[in-house]
């Protein structure tokens, strides 16, 4: 045993420490999977496979099945596509305007979610300014055009990009200028540098994001819940749906069963992909890419019209929305604005009211009570995890990750089934139907990031450091507050801040999880996107809207660009 | 002042230090020379109580230290990395130690002073951040945070391999010299031989965690006590049998002969005919290769003298040969 395991073991408090993360990975994390498995194979004490049969019987189950998969595989492609031409417009070639580019499809990054889905219906759904105008322009235009599968690919497709802004950036970045020069002083064009040399170094990146699409795209809830209708049920809204029927339980713990193998299969594929390879740059010393010209005129002009074209697109509901959130309700309704239109009412409502900003309060309450817990014990778990490796570390390691395998849906319908009665493990109360079991929720969703981010952050730490502490005959908790957390902060500080962010507008977990009368923003937007369109409650949307924007804009800055100005 | 008794260390499968014995007197600049791997940093490690000893016995000033913990051993320590707290400006990195020893804030900030004077750190240097500093700079931190907590023994981990070459020269010289100044027993870490011959009162030269040879730099160069420490410190000509049997020695055994041994005839010893074949200059020196027949032979002259398809004849001195046990080439 290590010096150092042994100076933990001997603290009263390691020790109640451990055992409180040993009883959440038992109670929340393992125990309501085993009870789902139980829901479906052992739901009268013997096994049966009556759930299954169940669902092979409920065409509306297998048709959400089989959507969600489409919906899947379409996003893969469409994505991938825009993805990659944002990136390649604002990283790789030289494109007049890439900055303001990357900010226009840089929305993605602080408009997503429930958000933004509610934000494309307010413009182009049945009531929106831009079917409005569309009608006037094509009389027989169907006012419910942007609907179904259509609707939810292009929503998705938009909102999903993120993770190409991110990743594939970042990819780009590390390719050495030095292989793009070799290949075109052999003759290569700019289209054949492309495609042969950057494109294949890209590969492992564009997996990775590839998979996370096609789990988005499986898991999807909010955009077909809002815009998918009764022609486009997918697996996720179908088990919200059924979660709600009692007698209808098991088929939601089957569908969702199905969504956490799908999910762990692609993982599994991810990793293996990930293992092997180096696509980057086998230099010591490599050069900083520079942007590319597009040689050929016209196709220099096509990729800037479409450039902005889709600048357009995705600038245009986040902006109407903040324009349009400065207006009173008759504009808002009529799409029409003057001068006289524009009020700070809205504003005054959500900020003065209390039934107005309950739902702001509720979501910063759950973030900010989320983010601290998920800090506080992952500061010390990820040392410990970090410190000592062994075989009960590991597994313990493993099991922090179940969120992060499982589908959220998956997790939330097995604290709902766990906790609708009275459970030892947590003293004997019911949970479900209460404030504490969608906070337990988020708080062991935002577990493996949080344990990943600071686990990095503390291997990054040079062990010399702790040793010239040592010698220097510091304690080990001196030589964690003096030396260690001064490095680790910083990180710590950064996924705070975006497990706060991700939280406020979150309606995946509220759905199925919130209290009645404690009810988060997500679900308060959401509920407003498939309503009617009153513009009262419209205005309120638009306001919650832009605080959000505020507040992601906030976030990202202090997570990204203040590193950026600092150096 | 240090004792090692057999110590040894494993790191699962892997025998780092499979049994070490060695004696460091008091205030001696003692030098741990190897190449990487071959066990000095594990050594170090070991007297510092940062490698978890398997079997043996550590001793300092005589107290038996091997199950102490290292902020109890009483020793300084200047890792290659410097491992500078960079969460912390100068003044504190060196007032670290004596904080952690809970000594008064007035004794705290002498001492820094103290030590800060003495490194050559001046006032406004104790109040930038670490990471502002010069790789040399940085050093002389590391090494005052050592220093003030005037520990009996200083630890060494290759402290100048981050320099350049010209600095690495000046802090040679500046590290001596604080080490007579303080009177500190040190234990020094190199893989690099001048740095070890130009510093050390003795060199301990290790191979695959076996100690070869303990001595005098001196001794190291002049009597290298086996074929590994021949050719790991200087440089000297590896001769064949033929040239071994023509200077009259055994040409059963590996024989050895330092490049600046090899002398121009005329000279004492025994004449054997070659040509120039290259030339390498080298400032200070130039160095030559000469073929003898099939053999090749390498020399260095402080002078530029010989041109490249000369002919000529050089003379080795059998008592300048290394010989050890061993197949010749």
């Amino acid at each position: 045993m290590s010096p150092w395991l042994r100076t933990m073991l001997r603290s009263p408090l390691v020790i109640l420490l451990a055992l409180v993360l040993i009883w959440f990975i038992v109670a929340f994390l393992l125990y309501p999977n085993v009870v789902n498995l139980q829901q479906i194979f052992f739901p009268h004490g013997s096994f049966t496979v009556r759930a299954f049969t169940k669902l092979w019987e409920s065409q509306r189950a297998l048709d959400s099945l089989r959507n969600s998969f489409v919906l899947a595989a379409v996003l893969a492609v469409t994505v991938n596509a825009v993805g990659i031409f944002v990136v390649l417009v604002t990283r790789y070639f030289a494109v007049r305007g890439a900055r303001l580019l990357w900010l226009g499809y840089a929305t993605t990054l602080i408009y997503g979610g429930v958000v933004a889905v509610a934000g494309y219906r307010f413009v182009y759904g049945d009531h929106g300014y831009a079917t409005r105008l569309l009608v006037k322009l094509i009389p027989g235009l169907d006012p419910e055009w942007f609907s179904g599968m259509l609707a939810v690919v292009v929503v998705m497709t938009l909102t999903t990009t993120g993770y190409h802004l991110l990743f594939l950036s970042s990819a780009i970045a590390r390719i050495d200028q030095q292989t793009v020069e070799a290949a075109r002083q052999l003759g290569a064009s700019t289209w054949r540098v492309l495609w042969r040399v950057v494109l294949p170094m890209l590969k492992p990146t564009l997996f990775a994001v590839t998979v996370l699409t096609f789990l988005g795209g499986l898991t999807a809830f909010a955009a077909p819940q809002v815009l998918g209708g009764r022609q486009f049920e997918t697996i996720t809204p179908m088990i919200l749906t059924f979660a709600g029927i009692p007698s209808s339980r098991d088929l939601a713990v089957t569908l969702a069963l199905i969504l956490g193998a799908a999910t762990l299969l692609l993982l599994a594929i991810l990793n293996r992909m990930q293992a092997g390879g180096t696509y980057f740059s086998v230099a010591k010393v490599s050069a900083t890419l520079q942007r590319q010209r597009i040689e050929n005129p016209v196709a220099n002009v096509v990729v800037h019209v479409v450039a902005y074209g889709l600048f357009v697109v995705y600038l245009i509901p986040p902006a109407l929305i903040v324009v349009f959130s400065f207006t009173d309700s008759a504009a808002i309704s009529t799409g029409r604005l003057s001068w006289d239109s524009f009020t700070l009412a809205n504003y005054e409502r959500v900020l003065t009211h209390a039934t107005a900003s309950w739902p702001i309060v509720v979501s910063i309450v759950y973030a900010g009570v989320t983010a601290i817990v998920v800090i506080a014990m992952m500061l010390f778990v990820a040392r410990f995890l970090q410190k000592v490796v062994n075989a009960f570390t590991i597994t313990l390691e493993y099991l922090l990750h179940i969120p992060w395998m499982l589908p959220t849906t998956l997790l939330a319908i097995g604290l709902i089934v766990t906790y609708s009665q009275r459970q030892p493990l947590v003293g004997g109360v019911v949970l479900t139907g209460t404030v504490a079991l969608l906070a337990i929720a988020y708080i062991s969703a935002k577990i493996p990031l949080t344990l990943r981010i600071l686990k990095a952050a503390y291997a990054g730490i040079p062990d010399s450091l702790e040793e010239a502490a040592a010698v220097l005959g510091a304690s080990v908790p001196r030589t964690y507050v003096k030396v260690l957390l001064p490095l680790v902060l910083p990180a710590a500080a950064a996924v705070s801040a975006l497990n706060f962010n991700s939280l406020l507008d979150d309606y995946d977990t509220a759905a199925f999880l919130a209290h009645p009368l404690y009810q988060p923003l997500g679900i308060t937007i959401e509920s407003a996107a498939v309503g009617s369109g009153n513009s009262d409650s419209t205005a309120l949307i638009f306001v919650y809207t832009v605080v959000l924007m505020v507040i992601s804009t906030l976030t990202m800055w202090f997570v990204y660009g203040r590193r950026s100005t600092n150096r | 002042m240090i004792t090692l008794s057999d110590v040894a260390v494993r790191f699962g499968a892997v025998e780092a230090l499979p049994s070490l014995s060695l004696e460091v007197d008091e205030g001696e600049f003692f030098t741990l020379l190897g190449p990487s791997g071959c066990g000095k940093t594990t050594a170090l490690r070991a007297i510092a109580g940062f490698a978890g000893i398997t079997s043996g016995e550590v001793r300092i000033a005589g107290r038996d230290v091997t199950r102490l913990p290292s902020g109890k051993r009483d020793v300084g320590m200047v890792f290659q990395n410097y491992a500078l707290f960079p969460s912390m400006n100068v003044r504190e990195n060196i007032a670290f130690g004596l904080k952690s020893r809970r000594r008064s804030k007035a004794e705290v900030d002498r001492l820094v002073d103290e030590i800060a004077e003495q490194v050559d750190l001046s006032p406004d240097q104790l109040t930038k951040s670490v990471a502002d500093m010069s790789g040399g700079q940085q050093q002389r931190v590391a090494i005052a945070r050592a220093l003030v907590m005037r520990p009996k023994i200083l630890l060494l981990d290759e402290p100048l391999s981050n320099l350049d070459a010209k600095l690495r020269q000046q802090l040679r010289v500046q590290l001596k010299d604080l080490q007579k100044q303080f009177g500190i027993t040190t234990v020094y870490v190199t893989h690099d031989q001048e740095e070890a011959l130009s510093m050390s009162d003795r060199v301990a030269v290790l191979n695959r965690g076996r100690l070869e040879q303990v001595g005098r730099p001196e001794e190291i160069y002049e009597r290298a006590a086996s074929e590994f420490v021949c050719t790991f410190v200087g440089e000297a000509n590896k001769l064949s049998p033929r040239l071994t049997e023509l200077i009259g020695l055994n040409p059963d055994k590996s024989a050895y002969v330092r490049f600046e041994r090899v002398r121009l005839a005329p000279a004492q010893g025994v004449l054997i005919p070659a040509t120039v074949t290259a030339r390498t200059f080298h400032g200070a020196y130039s160095k030559y290769r000469l073929r003898s027949e099939d053999d090749v032979l390498q020399m260095v002259l402080s002078e530029d003298r010989l041109d490249v398809g000369q002919e000529l004849k050089v003379v080795i001195d059998p008592a300048d040969v290394l010989q050890y046990p061993g197949a010749a080439a």
